[in-house]
């Protein structure tokens, strides 16, 4: 079994959702979009009830529910062996779901089976209500017929779904916050799952060592430091009841229960010394959980039960090479995954039409798939880099909040690199107070071929802001037109002044300290430059002529370079804070920028002025 | 041990089972309804229900549904698998669970009140291949009682049901009191799709006379009195003196702990006059009574006289309803309307509950409680035929006025149906003489 769909209204961020899901799903998405809500949406419908048992006000959008407002969160479930109701009587029969029929090809649901690849489906549903007289959530797990169920907390006809059904699903979760050091232990209900579903109870071994513990050899109240005071006690308690009492100190409530919960798992490294788990690194803390939770996965995989795994952040406490190895052990033995990722390595390890790019407008949540369908072999080289060769910059770009689109490698590299220069040399975060910093807000993407048009569609069918930057020269006139004569064009086309290319704006931040950074400039490439315009003529020669365009390496050396000069810096980070300011978009036109003839009703085409 | 449970459970699928239909037939108290627990619980002998199948049984009337339900309790090995609803219940609800596949079938949407188009549309979704073993599914026993009593639409359910369950079906063709079902629908379905086993040996009442008028009514010959039967005129004006006599001798004379006074009309008040003139003083020459007969009520009646009482707020304000309805010695409907409306207080936020809404929930709290609550033990009652259908008490007297409409053939039923209730004593009191020589008390065509 496997979810198809999932619809949340009035839970946490978010008012309204419809989320197609396949097997494999990776969600990506700026902060706060709504990453964690769709997993623990579905932890509420089919995971522990200690979950449910923590609701408060502030689970439900607005934080402050009213009497009739409602989280109501539904699944659409499929994946029933054979696609007949008969063969699952324990699904479909009156006291449970009624059928539905899911239509893989447009992810609709109908009453009745309208053609042969329809595949049966139930919907199951978690309902929840403040109470405002008790101050209480009060919850339900049903089986929702259909839209028009009404309030379900008011009737009649409501059909609950048993724990076992739900257990059924093999719904789990393995969330950001992993401090589980006694995973592997009796307290934990995973682990005695596991163990109970292998057939195994160490019953005789726990009997034993609840006998040795009630019986210890060398008891702690015959230790000669414990004597006296033991001895006080008990003489005390005889003056006050009378009758002999005696004081035994034991190690765990000398019960059965008391001896699995006190097991603590040690591990040794290498046949090193046993450390016990909480001890050891953070890495092997966090995989604990992880790695019983696999093994789990393995026996109902062998059992070909479901097993549904939801995960956030596997890239946490792992090496890239280590993490893209667990995502695909993870994929192998379960039925569907769900994984939240803020890292580009594992957004790029599962192939594009299983990511899904989030983005959350004041409660409504958009799920984006990266690529909805693969990418025919005869694809144009620039789609490949885009979703192939470069998929990690293209999907670390749709991260952030806003995606810039520059003509080319170099306006990406240089940029990155000027980023990255100026968040070193941040001294307190006083600076930029309330202004819009470049690095967090706006991610760019690596065109290839000068395919701004033609990214720029690609990206915006996934992401709601998507700004284009093209060079100031007549090809860029061209660009810029055939952007505004789109269907549904660009709301912001940022251009360099007339004739310039990136190179150029280097030149304009070189130009407050020339004096200073030229001979810098010159020491770290290697050629001498008298003038500015020398070193961007360089810039902009090919390095078999003799140039550093392309040259990542001098690219890096020049930025850090100029950097280092505070004027040329200081002229770094307006740049910057006018990109910013020019993505994030606005009423006002940006400051720094000037509107350009070719702008029109839908597309505002801004000129930097420098 | 949990694996292997676990993938048995997981991918449970139910056995085929021979479908039958077995039904009982015969006159009123020869023990159909006992024959139908019994029959059930050697088919659950022989093919016990699985993990969460249950016993479906339906019938017409709350108040069968509740004897209905008493007895179920006693079958061998049911313990508690067994639910029991009215055949309008059962409609609503699957018509509700199945509503987009309703709409996909572009049936028209139903309200709660539509009884027999619910009836006809949950019909025509038992007619739907996957909605008939979804419900097979879950009940593969399906019990009805007083089937005689189905209409068409309710029929259908039935009928489109029968091949994929195993059905046990109790009916008397004779005690249907609906004119428009003759010839019986009902009847003739068994006919057609089983061989009905016809029970005649009377259980409820070892009277020789009792069954011998039952009979005598049921074959239209006349009815003669004897033993523990008696018939008698009761002619006069208001305020009915010697018919109440009459009832207050009865009573005085058989005794007993389960007494019902039957009438198969209550126009023209004859017996709601008799019943108070009984209840109101010392009556005849023995001077018997007076005894107290308390009417049973209708759902409208039994809210009626409360609901008129209520002082309710007309600004509807939520506070000043909830004391309306929270008087102490309130009726347990009263009780049940006041959480409705603290519950969608809560559920909902409204503080302004329309007195004419308060009201309507009122009767629908009154017809809920009926449902569910025991009848209180009272030692006698007044009640039409029809609710008396399918009960018995220890004696009956049936009060029979000039306002008796329909045919002959109603008429006997009516009587019959009447008659049929006791177990020890019966008498009849009609309001005028020249009633005991037509029917039903005298063959057709007969002279005296």
């Amino acid at each position: 079994m496997q979810i198809a769909e999932l619809r949340i209204r009035g839970f946490r961020g978010v008012q309204d959702a419809r989320i197609r899901l396949a097997s494999h799903n990776v969600l990506i998405g700026p902060n706060n979009c709504g990453k964690t809500t769709i997993i623990e949406a579905i932890a509420l419908l089919f995971g522990r009830d200690r979950l449910i048992r923590e609701l408060t006000e502030h689970d439900f959008f607005g934080s402050d529910p009213a009497a009739a407002d409602r989280i109501n969160i539904v699944a659409t479930i499929i994946g029933f062996a054979g696609d007949d109701p008969n063969r699952h009587a324990n699904w479909f029969r009156e006291d449970r779901a009624v059928s539905k029929w899911f239509d893989p090809a447009d992810g609709s649901l109908h009453a009745a089976r309208t053609q042969a690849a329809s595949k049966l489906a139930c919907q199951v549903g978690f309902a929840a209500r403040f109470d405002r007289d008790d101050l209480a959530v009060d919850v339900i797990r049903y089986f929702h017929d259909d839209e028009d169920v009404g309030d379900v907390f008011d009737t009649e006809v409501v059909k609950r779904v048993p724990a076992q059904l739900v257990r059924d699903i093999g719904f789990f979760l393995v969330p950001a916050n992993r401090t589980w050091d006694r995973t592997i232990s009796f307290g934990s209900e995973l682990f005695r799952r596991v163990v109970s579903s292998i057939g195994g109870q160490p019953a005789a071994a726990v009997l034993a060592e609840r006998g040795r513990l009630r019986v210890p050899e060398q008891p702690l109240e015959s230790d000669p430091g414990l004597t006296s005071i033991v001895g006080n006690v008990e003489a005390e308690l005889k003056n006050l009841l009378g009758k002999t009492v005696g004081l035994k100190l034991r190690l765990t409530a000398t019960d059965s229960e008391a001896v699995l919960d006190a097991v603590m798992p040690h591990y040794s490294i290498e046949n090193r010394h046993q450390i016990p788990a909480r001890r050891q690194g953070s890495g092997l803390v966090s995989l604990q959980h992880l790695l019983l939770l696999l093994h789990f996965g393995h026996m109902r995989a062998e059992q070909r039960q479901s097993f549904l795994l939801a995960m956030e952040e596997p890239e946490l406490h792992v090496p890239p090479s280590l993490q893209r190895k667990l995502i695909h052990r993870i994929r192998s033995l379960s039925t569907q995954t769900i994984i939240a990722t803020h890292s580009p390595i594992v957004a790029s390890a599962c192939d594009p039409t299983s990511l899904m790019v989030l983005h959350n407008h004041d409660g409504a949540l958009q799920a984006s798939k990266l690529l909805s369908a693969p990418l025919p072999r005869n694809a144009p080289n620039w789609k490949r880099t885009l979703y192939v060769v470069r998929r990690q910059d293209t999907v670390t770009a749709l991260m952030h909040d806003r995606v810039l689109v520059p003509e080319g490698r170099t306006d990406f590299d240089l940029i990155q690199l000027m980023v990255s220069a100026d968040e070193t040399r941040r001294v307190t975060a006083v600076q930029n107070n309330n202004q819009p910093e470049f690095g967090s807000l706006v991610g760019a993407v690596p065109t290839h071929d000068g395919q701004v048009q033609g990214v720029f569609e690609e990206l915006s069918k996934i992401h709601h802001s998507v700004v284009c930057l093209i060079d100031g020269d007549n090809a860029g006139n061209g660009y810029a037109a055939n952007l505004a004569a789109l269907q549904t064009p660009p709301t912001t086309v940022l251009q360099w002044p007339a004739d310039w290319h990136i190179e150029d704006v280097v030149g304009w931040i070189a130009n407050p300290d020339a004096a200073t950074v030229l001979p810098w400039l010159s020491a770290a490439l290697g050629v001498q430059f008298a003038t500015v315009a020398a070193f961007v003529a360089h810039m902009k020669t090919l390095p078999r002529d003799g140039g550093a365009k392309g040259d990542p390496v001098a690219y890096e050396m020049m930025v850090e370079t100029l950097a280092d000069s505070d004027p040329c810096l200081q002229r770094m980070r307006v740049l910057l804070h006018r990109l910013a300011e020019a993505c994030l978009g606005g009423v006002v036109d940006p400051i720094g920028w000037a509107r350009t003839a070719t702008s029109t009703a839908r597309t505002r085409v801004f000129r930097f002025v420098p | 041990m949990g694996a292997n449970r676990d993938f048995h459970r997981q991918n449970q699928s139910f056995p085929v089972r021979p479908v039958t239909l077995v039904a009982f037939t015969g006159p009123a108290g020869v023990g159909k309804t006992h024959r139908l627990m019994d029959a059930t619980g050697d088919a659950l002998a022989a093919a016990p229900l699985q993990d969460g199948q249950r016993v479906l049984a339906m019938t017409f009337m709350h108040g069968s549904r509740r004897r209905l339900d008493d007895r179920l309790r006693g079958v061998r090995g049911l313990r508690s698998r067994y639910v029991c609803m009215t055949v309008d219940r059962f409609a609503w609800e699957l018509c509700t669970r199945w509503r987009s596949l309703r709409r996909h079938e572009g049936m028209a949407d139903l309200r709660e009140d539509q009884y027999d188009a619910t009836c006809n549309t949950a019909g025509a979704l038992m007619e739907n291949d996957e909605v008939r073993a979804w419900v097979a599914r879950s009940y593969p026993y399906v019990v009805v009682d007083e089937a005689q009593d189905l209409k068409p639409q309710r029929l259908r359910i039935f009928r489109a049901l029968e091949p994929d369950v195993s059905m046990l079906v109790a009916a008397d063709e004779f005690q249907c009191l609906i004119p428009e079902l003759r010839p019986n629908p009902a009847i003739a379905w068994l006919n057609d799709r089983s061989q009905p086993v016809a029970l005649n040996v009377q259980q409820r009442t070892d009277q020789a006379v009792l069954i011998a008028t039952a009979h005598a009514i049921r074959q239209g010959q006349n009815v003669i009195a004897g033993g523990n039967l008696t018939i008698m005129a009761a002619p006069g004006r208001q305020p009915f003196n010697l018919a109440a006599t009459c009832v207050a001798n009865a009573i005085a004379w058989n005794g007993g702990n389960d007494i019902a006074l039957i009438t198969p009309s209550k126009a023209g008040g004859f017996a709601s006059t008799v019943v108070s003139r009984v209840g109101s003083g010392p009556l005849g020459q023995q001077q018997n009574g007076p005894y107290h007969i308390q009417w049973e009520q209708s759902d409208e009646d039994a809210a009626g006289q409360v609901v008129a009482d209520l002082n309710l707020p007309d600004n509807g304000d939520v506070n000043a309803t909830l004391a309306a309805l929270g008087t102490a010695n309130a009726h347990p409907a009263l009780h049940m309307c006041r959480d409705w409306v603290l519950h969608n207080r809560s559920l909902t936020g409204q503080t302004v509950f329309q007195p004419a809404l308060v009201r309507e929930q009122l009767v629908a709290c009154f017809r809920r409680y009926r449902r569910f609550a025991r009848s209180d033990s009272v030692r006698m009652k007044a009640m039409t035929v029809h609710q008396a259908k399918n009960r018995e008490f220890e004696g009956v007297i049936v009060l029979w006025p000039y306002t008796v409409a329909g045919s002959a053939e109603q008429q006997r039923r009516l009587l019959y149906n009447a008659v049929t209730r006791a177990k020890r004593w019966c008498a009849v009191i009609v309001q005028n003489q020249s009633m005991l020589h037509q029917p039903p008390f005298r063959a057709a065509g007969a002279t005296e």
